[in-house]
């Protein structure tokens, strides 16, 4: 291992070991046109030039800069994967990898040939994932997904479990989902719930998602003029869920127009389980008085309302 | 038989076990790794559940081998049945499978030996001297889908046959019943999950269609053996009803109702984490689009009145063919057991009585206690 200087074009273009995405280089820009480099590149010897390991950002910085030569600390060749692994190392005792960063880098052990036994066990407790092939293999396919969909997911940070279903659609679907989710502010729990909805509607309805927000009452919610981000967010969200579950809403309705016949006095209400997996409903009403004891029971015994109550009991069967 | 794995993982410490000879010895031409459970536990965290279905491993004894089912949360009622975790996981894939979520292993396990699972049997019966069990080793994986190369029914029929207050079921998705119908004991039910064909095509890849799972019946039958149906899990698609209608009465073109130990009915329910799970695997299923409530287990399930409906339909189907036939839900509260069947059991221990009070009425072959309501919690 030593350090040296070497040119620009010594570098290897193939970014073998980046697993980061390119972000902001400003402030390191003016870091080393101020001071120059602080730490040099961490690189391995290929042949006659180099590939880097770690460092892609000073590396960026310095060609925007327009410098010639860049510092390396240069590596033995047949220790990739340990300088990797310590690259790593020293990155998680920083930060915590996204989702997309994982998937590249469980790609790069692949290519490396470390996607078997003891060794990766170590890169994956450091990469916080299960030493569980299933699980990996989505990981890894978040490498895979467009651009723009990627840059999604970090810059929102989602975890696999938020991110899954979203994976579940198709690549056009992702990238209209989340311009409308970039749109509407739609975040988080929200956003996964909304994805799921979709999913249902695409998936029973075989629709593509541009052409379901094509359809009203979508179309109209999202381009109405005066209604804010999160009044088209509950619009939607009610929406969707009346398209997922349209025997539900059937029912609800039903059992919420027996509800107006039974005209409820003193301001009582009643109430149920509008996924009807509990039968029955619930009757509240607040009494002050021996009088509304006598209008409660008068209205519980009314002969009249009695079909009305068997139709919304029965309607919940 | 071709067997359906390609890779036998050996334990070390079971090397000699006959059982492992033995299965060794009916699989020609598979390739065989022995080492450490260590080793092994490595090479199968590396597999994908696709891959992992094609490898057997044989495994000495873990995890608690013989158990009361893990069933669901009140007020589902679940029918105390006690489950046999000698094999886990399975080499079928149905798109539906819990196991594909439930398991860590996506290798199909055999735990090897037996002895364990006859001393759990054995402590659970002496605990319990007056309750009629219920074993099945079908709850972690198929009862039969590996017999031809692993003989395990023939053990368990031995072992179970002739010994009082028992019984045993084999619930399977397969034909394989070459061992069982050998030796059949008169305490052992053979039990097949039922589906129409198309949701078998579709949904139950690697398992046998329904003719031959009703030719199989059918054989056990003949062989003296009782047998139990599960339409589980029912499920909604295109033209469900005329389709399950003829299931049923395909059913009973093969076998004869007094030999029908049970039928259960339950319709299609999955933890919410299984649907990524399987439409990953299965992304041409469409059972997970339909409309589902998260019930009251946590449990994604169609919503009750659509249930009822399901349950109503067949109900009515069955009754026309076997009208005494001894019927129960799987997961369902008592409110849709009273809607669908008028009258629900009071509580877990109640419908474990039912069916003690129904094997002792129809079935004098099995050696049992007449059972007592009191006995039962
Ligand atoms: S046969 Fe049973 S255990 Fe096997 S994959 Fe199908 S549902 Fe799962």
């Amino acid at each position: 291992m030593n350090i040296r200087t070497v040119r620009y074009e010594e570098i290897l273009q193939d970014f073998f070991f980046r697993f980061s995405s390119p972000s902001d280089l400003t402030d390191l820009k003016a870091s080393i046109a101020a001071g120059g480099f602080e730490t040099p590149l961490q690189v391995i010897a290929s042949g006659k030039r180099y590939r880097i390991i770690a460092g892609f950002r000073r590396y960026e910085a310095a060609r925007s800069l327009s410098l010639s030569n860049i510092p390396v600390r240069v590596w033995e060749p047949d220790s990739p994967v340990e300088l990797f692994y310590r690259v790593l190392l020293a990155q998680r005792a920083q930060r915590s990898f996204t989702l997309i960063e994982k998937a590249r880098v469980l790609l790069i052990l692949d290519r490396l040939g470390e996607a078997r036994g003891k060794a990766r066990k170590r890169f994956l407790s450091i990469l916080d994932l299960p030493f569980q092939e299933e699980i990996l293999e989505s990981i890894r396919a978040a490498a895979g997904l467009e651009q723009p969909v990627q840059e999604y997911i970090e810059r929102l940070n989602l975890s696999l479990k938020m991110a899954q279903p979203l994976l579940g659609l198709d690549s056009r679907d992702q990238i209209t989902l989340i311009q409308l989710a970039d749109l509407l502010r739609i975040r988080g729990v929200e956003l996964a719930e909304m994805v799921e909805s979709i999913r249902d509607i695409l998936g029973r309805k075989c629709l593509s998602l541009s052409r379901l927000l094509g359809t009203e009452p979508f179309k109209q919610i999202i381009h109405h003029r005066d209604w804010t981000p999160s009044q088209k967010r509950r619009r939607i969200h009610l929406a969707l869920e009346e398209r997922r579950n349209p025997g539900l809403r059937q029912v609800n309705e039903e059992i919420r127009r027996h509800c107006d016949q039974l005209g409820i006095p003193l301001f009582g209400n009643i109430t149920w389980d509008q996924t009807l997996e509990r039968p029955g409903v619930e009757l509240r009403m607040r009494i002050h008085s021996s009088e509304e004891v006598d209008r409660a029971a008068g209205w519980l015994s009314d002969e009249s309302l009695r079909s009305i109550w068997k139709h919304l009991l029965d309607s919940m069967s | 038989m071709k067997p359906p794995f390609r890779t036998i993982l050996v334990d070390e410490t079971i090397r000699h076990h006959f059982l492992t000879n033995r299965l060794l010895s009916h699989a020609g031409g598979v390739r065989v790794v022995y080492a450490d459970s260590e080793c092994l536990d490595e090479i199968i965290q590396e597999q994908t559940l696709s891959y992992g279905k094609r490898m057997l491993h044989l495994s000495s004894p873990r995890g608690e081998l013989v158990k009361p089912c893990p069933g669901t949360r009140k007020p589902y009622l679940c029918c105390r049945y006690t489950v046999i975790n000698q094999v886990r996981q399975c080499p079928m894939d149905c798109s539906y499978c819990i196991l594909q979520d439930y398991l860590s292993s996506p290798v199909t396990t055999l735990l090897i030996p037996l002895d364990p699972v006859w001393e759990e049997v054995d402590r659970m019966q002496k605990q319990e001297p007056e309750r009629f069990f219920r074993f099945g080793t079908g709850e972690l994986g198929d009862s039969l889908a590996l017999d031809p190369w692993t003989s395990l029914s023939s053990e368990f029929m031995q072992y179970f046959a002739g010994r009082r207050n028992c019984l045993i079921e084999f619930k399977t998705k397969s034909d394989r019943i070459e061992n069982a119908i050998k030796n059949p004991a008169s305490n052992a039910v053979m039990s097949w999950s039922l589906n129409p064909p198309g949701i078998i095509l579709d949904e139950e890849k690697g398992s046998a269609s329904l003719e031959r799972r009703l030719q199989a019946a059918k054989r056990c039958q003949d062989a003296g053996l009782l047998l139990g149906f599960h339409f589980d899990p029912l499920c909604f698609f295109t033209g469900w009803e005329s389709k399950y209608k003829k299931l049923v009465r395909t059913l009973f073109d093969y076998v004869r109702p007094d030999r029908i130990a049970w039928i259960s009915l339950g319709s299609l329910r999955y933890p919410p984490s299984l649907k990524n799970v399987s439409l990953k695997r299965f992304p041409r299923t469409s059972l997970f689009y339909h409309e589902m409530i998260r019930g009251l287990d946590g449990k994604m399930r169609y919503p009750r009145p659509m249930r009822i409906r399901l349950y109503r339909s067949l109900e009515r189907i069955i009754r026309h063919h076997a009208k005494d036939i001894f019927l129960y839900f799987c997961m369902e509260p008592p409110w849709v057991w009273k809607a669908v069947l008028g009258a629900a059991p009071d509580g877990n221990a109640h419908l474990d009585y039912l069916f003690a009070e129904n094997l002792y009425r129809r079935f004098p072959e099995i050696e049992m206690d007449e059972p007592k309501r009191e006995r039962y919690g």
